[in-house]
């Protein structure tokens, strides 16, 4: 299991488009993918799931992975929350 | 439970008198009251395919919407649709929300709705304005999912021979229960001339509207009048009063039954001037009907519930099967298709509806932007008209240059057709709809470049007098008889006439037994009405003279308000007339 902080760089959060490039993203791998915000977790692969954290700049999240391909998962996703969702 | 007679009042929209039991039908989604008891649930796998199907729908209706709005839409705002879709596509959500379907033993309808209200409730506390925002994506997705669970939900439930009471029915509701057969419509809401007064009309069922509260005030165990005539539904009505409406229907029936004998006879006047008399078509079932009974053209078939029952443009191969059945049932009388007539405020989602939407993206600006679709159309209108009894006809014309681009498209689709070796009427009339005041302006202009003219009357009075008839503020000033409009009428058969081309009418108007007088001495040759006020109107022309009716119109031409014109052309009925309406003018 690999666990990461990540903090929202871009100016808009983790709207939409972020969040439905996390799942996509996330959908590429086996591995579970969770985000935690606040004690509240939910399932990464899930765009209303993702939708409801609600998660604006400067928001601080856990990122969760857990099976077989979690670092190739966990490379790219926390790669992808470091560069502000390529909107900065 | 107050089981005594009760009466409530509203404005009569479709004439008739039915007698039956209510349904009562919710279908505004946000304030949807839900029984969450577990024992209207049949099962929970039957509320999970209905779950399903609704999500399916939603994401075909979707991915349509997508399409047509493409062209339409900046890059941004294109975005919503896109999430609008991966919402849908959450198979995560949909795995949870079935969970709690089985688990909790309720219904999908329920929830689905608190799901998404976690959601909303996550969504709507964000410091972040522009997360906020999205709320309005969910809310145009998730209403767009709890429609399609009522739609499939209510198909099933509508009762046969049954009152439906509404609060207000959208064009697609009304759509949804045409296709059973019911007694009679009531709601709380629409004017005389909105689109669930024009549907029962056709649908020659009874129907009052406007009458407030009435959704709130009728259960499924009440027992209904519905009064068309005078506009009114009975709650609960004592033995005497059933009596008495019960000898009413067969009065009516008797007037219907000598109303009949007009059937076979001419439409002329008394001193021998016939006047064309066709009926405007909506739904297939009316067809068999107009064809044995009155054996007429179809002076306006609308093709918008073709799209309204699919939400989306139906396929060429759909549209020909439509247009052909038709035709070949007309024939050897002639059908006038109306292309697609759709406002933008059917297409576009809740948060990009114009504020405007009659001043909008409408009618043949739609077809004319969406180019693949109005070639479809036309197409299927030019394959079905290989027994040369269709003719076309725009709607929404307010200038040359759409005339122009339409014949180009027509052009573009006929040579498609040609190389492919397929027939159609290569001499097919095309003609417009008037009822935008700038057209009939260029009547004269217009008129050296089509077949034929049919004013829309609805339309047009509502454009000239700039007054919306579906809002209760303003839709008395919605008025028929307004000298600006009777003198746009003529002016659009003086350049008919001086062109030589001919020019019906085709709206409500037509179907207005005072109206008709009027219209017909105007210099009308052709009314287009609906079909139950077929006969009235053949009886009318067959008791007036053309010679006075003329004297009526030149008259009211001189006149410059409402009441003076009312006045004057209900005098002329009166006087001559024993029993109202016995006409002999």
């Amino acid at each position: 299991m690999i666990e990461r902080n990540v903090t929202i760089v871009n100016k808009a959060g983790m709207h939409t488009r972020p969040a439905s490039n996390i799942v996509k993203i996330a959908s590429k791998y086996k591995a579970d993918f969770y985000i935690i915000k606040n004690g509240y977790s939910i399932n990464g692969k899930s765009i209303i799931g993702v939708m409801t954290l609600a998660a604006e700049q400067g928001s601080v999240l856990t990122l969760r992975f857990e099976g077989e391909d979690e670092e190739k998962a966990a490379k790219e996703i926390i790669k992808f929350f470091e560069e502000g969702f390529g909107e900065l | 439970m107050n089981r005594s007679e009760q009466i409530f009042k509203g404005i009569a929209a479709s004439k008739g008198i039915s007698i039956g039991k209510p349904f009562v039908y919710r279908a505004e989604v946000p304030s949807y009251k839900v029984d969450i008891s577990p024992a209207v649930i049949i099962s929970a796998e039957s509320e999970i395919s209905d779950y399903e199907n609704a999500v399916s729908q939603s994401v075909k209706e979707l991915k349509k919407i997508f399409e047509l709005a493409k062209e339409k839409l900046e890059e941004k705002n294109l975005q919503i649709f896109e999430a609008q879709l991966s919402f849908l596509y959450d198979e995560f959500f949909h795995s949870k929300v079935k969970d709690r379907i089985r688990s909790e033993n309720k219904q999908a309808f329920t929830v689905f709705k608190e799901e998404i209200q976690i959601l909303e409730n996550a969504v709507v506390s964000s410091n972040d304005e522009y997360i906020r925002e999205r709320v309005n994506d969910i809310e145009d997705m998730k209403n767009r999912v709890l429609r399609n669970l009522l739609k499939g939900r209510l198909v099933s439930k509508i009762t046969e021979n049954s009152i439906v009471i509404a609060r207000n029915l959208t064009p697609a509701d009304t759509i949804l229960f045409s296709n059973r057969n019911l007694l009679g419509i009531a709601t709380d809401l629409g004017g005389i001339n909105s689109h669930v007064a024009l549907i029962s009309r056709s649908l020659r069922i009874p129907a009052v509207v406007a009458m407030q509260d009435i959704s709130v005030n009728i259960t499924s165990d009440d027992f209904l009048i519905i009064d068309g005539y005078k506009g009114i539904v009975i709650k609960n009505p004592e033995n005497d009063t059933i009596e008495s409406y019960k000898k009413l229907i067969e009065k009516n029936l008797e007037f219907e039954r000598k109303l009949e004998e007009l059937e076979k006879l001419p439409s002329e006047t008394k001193d021998g001037k016939s006047v064309k008399l066709s009926t405007n078509l909506e739904f297939n079932n009316e067809v068999d009907y107009v064809v044995t009974h009155f054996g007429c053209d179809v002076g306006l078939y609308r093709t918008e519930h073709l799209f309204m029952e699919l939400g989306d443009f139906p396929s060429e191969e759909d549209q020909y099967k439509q247009y052909k059945f038709l035709a070949e049932h007309i024939y050897p009388k002639t059908v006038t298709i109306r292309t697609f007539d759709i406002g933008g405020d059917k297409i576009l989602p809740e948060s990009q509806k114009e504020l405007n939407p009659f001043l909008g993206w409408r009618g043949i600006r739609i077809c004319l932007d969406k180019k693949e679709t109005f070639l479809v159309q036309l197409r299927a209108i030019l394959r079905a008209s290989a027994g040369g009894n269709i003719k076309i006809m725009l709607p929404m014309i307010s200038g040359i240059e759409e005339i122009k681009k339409t014949f180009e498209y027509l052009e573009e689709a006929k040579q498609q057709l040609r190389q492919q070796n397929v027939r159609f009427d290569e001499n097919i009339q095309v003609g417009v709809m008037i009822e935008i005041p700038s057209a009939v302006l260029l009547a004269d202009e217009i008129a050296k470049m089509v077949d034929f003219f049919s004013i829309g009357t609805n339309d047009l009075v509502q454009y000239t007098l700039a007054v919306d008839r579906d809002s209760s503020l303003v839709c008395e000033m919605y008025e028929k008889f307004h000298p600006a409009v009777l003198r746009m009428i003529e002016m659009t058969v003086k350049a008919a006439n001086k062109n030589n081309i001919p020019v019906s009418v085709c709206g409500e108007m037509a179907s207005d037994q005072y109206a008709s007088l009027l219209l017909i001495g105007l210099g009308i040759t052709e009314l287009s009405v609906v079909s139950t006020a077929y006969l009235h109107i053949k009886r009318l022309i067959r008791l007036i003279k053309f010679e006075n009716a003329q004297k009526v119109a030149s008259k009211v031409l001189t006149m410059s308000t409402i009441n003076e014109v009312k006045d004057y052309i209900e005098d002329c009925f009166n006087k001559n007339i024993g029993e109202k309406l016995n006409v002999s003018i």
